[in-house]
């Protein structure tokens, strides 16, 4: 098992190696631009290419202004491979939904460095603190379950769909046990950021 | 249960349980893990996927099925890279599953165990009812215990045991009484036969003078002599009778000393072969009794001592009177130096018609009396001592308010 607190030097190590997004008001909330270069970064990279769907989940959090006001954004990046295309899809803040394909890594990379994203709405006044938190998760949840569900049938000996010679209680039994093992099965961050930033005063575009 | 015995059990079941665990762990569960997680079967997938799309670029007319293929291979493929993901969780949790298993079939097994030792427990507690139920004389005993193990055999064998004794039992009290019964047929036929016979010899003589006038005064004396043999068969039948009707005592309370003090003045002389000797016990002793009968146990047991000192080389000897307390108990000992109670008989001498005496001397009813007696006063007559320098009887009494209660 891997200690608690190595993982806490590792996160605490690439905390200092990232750099943190811009901030800014907008019309449509808080925005966040010049997202940090992850996608480059050598563990990201390698396991874009794998064709899981990674999810980049942004957390935020507005400090400062009475009740915490939250918000996020979320980004999946899935590598197809066979056709050999990045496929991603976003949801910002304001619940708006996009698609899109990128040929090679270096477009995906250059939208990525362009990229706007309303990660809370309304904005805050001027000067308010956020509290930004980057997750990168490294598979989506319908894989989870996909995962999960082949699992339990690769434990219970099912074939192709098809029950297993057990039978009656035993059976119950032991797809209880397999499902117990099977749920251990979660989506822990590949890697975690955060960043406490300061809203700059809006510029209305 | 035995405490030391139980903790090494546990000791014992909960190590067996972490190797079971280590082994199964380490040894099954975890390899096959490890197993299919081998990178080189990703590495074998990933080629595969490339020689899948190789395979439809070299072959378009098979692109669909390739595709279908690739995009199976692909699931796979990610199924396992999830799996690798989350290898330390899903060990944990499998660590869990094993223990909880492991710690569920501990829990039964002990909770087998203990209802099984209680009941262990119960079946001996049984047993060990019956033992002293048996060592108390109850006849017939039925334990209930129909196991087969070695508890059930125990019991049965407890419950033969107990049907073999009754068996015994009844069959030695038969015994016993017929024996009893014989003793007591050959002392009366011989006691009554004895004097008869004296009597009709006599009467065949008397009938002899009768018919002498002359030898009229040797027809006196035969009569006479018929008249005691008479007179000793109804001392015979009289003594039956002071047996059978033995009256109750009319206790009142009295100085014991000082009516032992009487009896060893007034029959310091009827036993010629004996002396009388008193030790007080320096201060009154206040018991209920009756002084009657008292005195004729002193009697009885003072004739037996003068009776035994004569048919032993015909010696002088002395009879001590010894007063004292014992507890709440008032005691009076009265000790001989004559030859002792032979060992045979003497568990046996307040049963009626035990004896050392020939037929003819004595029937064995005095001491059967003499316990009786003692027994109505709410005390007791045992022999305390009896060797070859001399035999002490002890007669108890009971406390005057205790006696009262």
């Amino acid at each position: 098992m891997r200690p608690r607190w190595l993982l806490l030097l590792f996160l605490s190590v690439r905390l200092d190696a990232l750099q943190a997004p811009a901030v800014e008001a907008a019309r449509e909330g808080v925005v966040l631009t010049r997202l940090p270069s992850i996608l480059t970064d050598k563990e990201v990279r390698k396991h874009l290419e794998t064709g899981l769907t990674t999810s980049f989940v942004f957390e935020t959090r507005a400090l400062g202004t009475g009740a915490p006001v939250k918000g996020g954004a979320r980004v999946d990046i899935r590598y197809e491979l066979w056709d050999e295309v990045y496929i991603v899809s976003r949801v910002d803040a304001n619940g708006r939904a996009a698609r899109t394909t990128f040929p090679s890594f270096g477009h995906l990379d250059q939208w990525w460095r362009d990229a706007r994203l309303a990660v809370l709405r309304p904005p805050p006044p001027a000067n308010a603190r956020i509290e930004i938190r980057l997750r990168v998760i490294p598979f989506s949840q319908t894989e989870q379950l996909e995962t999960q569900r082949w699992f339990s049938q690769a434990l219970s000996g099912e074939v192709s769909g098809s029950a297993g010679a057990a039978s009656g209680e035993s059976e119950s039994f032991g797809q209880f046990l397999n499902l117990l093992i099977a749920t251990s099965i979660g989506r822990p961050a590949l890697l975690e950021y955060e960043w406490n930033l300061t809203i700059p005063p809006g510029k209305k575009r | 249960m035995n405490l030391r015995f139980a903790a090494i059990t546990v000791c014992g079941m909960l190590l067996t349980a972490a190797a079971v665990l280590w082994l199964f762990d380490r040894q099954i569960s975890g390899a096959w893990f490890r197993l299919g997680l081998q990178p080189e079967i990703a590495a074998a997938l990933e080629r595969s996927l490339a020689d899948q799309k190789e395979l439809a670029r070299l072959a378009p007319e098979r692109r669909e099925e390739l595709r279908s293929r690739f995009g199976e291979t692909q699931t796979l493929l990610n199924h396992l890279r999830i799996l690798e993901h989350n290898r330390e969780e899903i060990l944990r949790r499998w660590e869990l599953v094993l223990l909880a298993a492991v710690g569920g079939i501990l829990a039964v097994a002990g909770g087998a165990h203990l209802v099984r030792q209680s009941r262990l427990d119960a079946r001996i507690e049984r047993l060990r009812m019956a033992l002293v139920a048996l060592s108390a004389g109850q006849e017939d005993l039925e334990i209930g215990d129909r196991g087969r193990d070695t508890l059930g055999r125990i019991a049965a064998m407890i419950e033969e045991t107990s049907r073999a004794m009754a068996r015994d039992r009844k069959r030695l009290a038969y015994l016993k009484n017929l024996s009893v019964w014989q003793e007591t047929a050959r002392r009366h036929a011989h006691e009554m036969r004895t004097p008869l016979t004296a009597a009709r010899l006599e009467l065949a003589r008397l009938q002899q003078f009768l018919e002498e006038p002359q030898r009229l005064d040797e027809a006196r004396q035969v009569a006479a002599s018929v008249g005691e043999e008479l007179e000793r068969l109804g001392r015979f039948t009289q003594q039956f009778t002071s047996f059978a009707r033995l009256p109750q005592p009319r206790l009142e309370v009295h100085d014991l000393g000082r009516v032992v003090e009487e009896f060893a003045t007034t029959f310091a002389a009827a036993w010629p072969n004996l002396t009388l000797r008193l030790e007080p016990a320096g201060r009154p002793l206040p018991v209920a009794l009756d002084r009657e009968m008292l005195r004729q146990t002193l009697v009885n047991l003072c004739d037996n001592s003068s009776l035994a000192l004569r048919a032993f080389e015909g010696r002088r000897g002395t009879v001590t009177l010894r007063l004292s307390e014992a507890g709440r108990n008032t005691v009076l000992d009265v000790a001989d130096d004559g030859p002792g109670i032979p060992p045979e008989i003497r568990s046996r001498v307040f049963e009626p018609y035990v004896t050392t005496r020939k037929v003819g001397e004595g029937m064995g009813l005095g001491l059967a009396i003499c316990k009786k007696i003692l027994l109505d006063h709410g005390g007791d007559l045992e022999i305390r001592e009896s060797t070859v320098k001399g035999t002490t009887f002890r007669l108890t009494f009971p406390h005057p308010q205790e006696e009262a209660a």
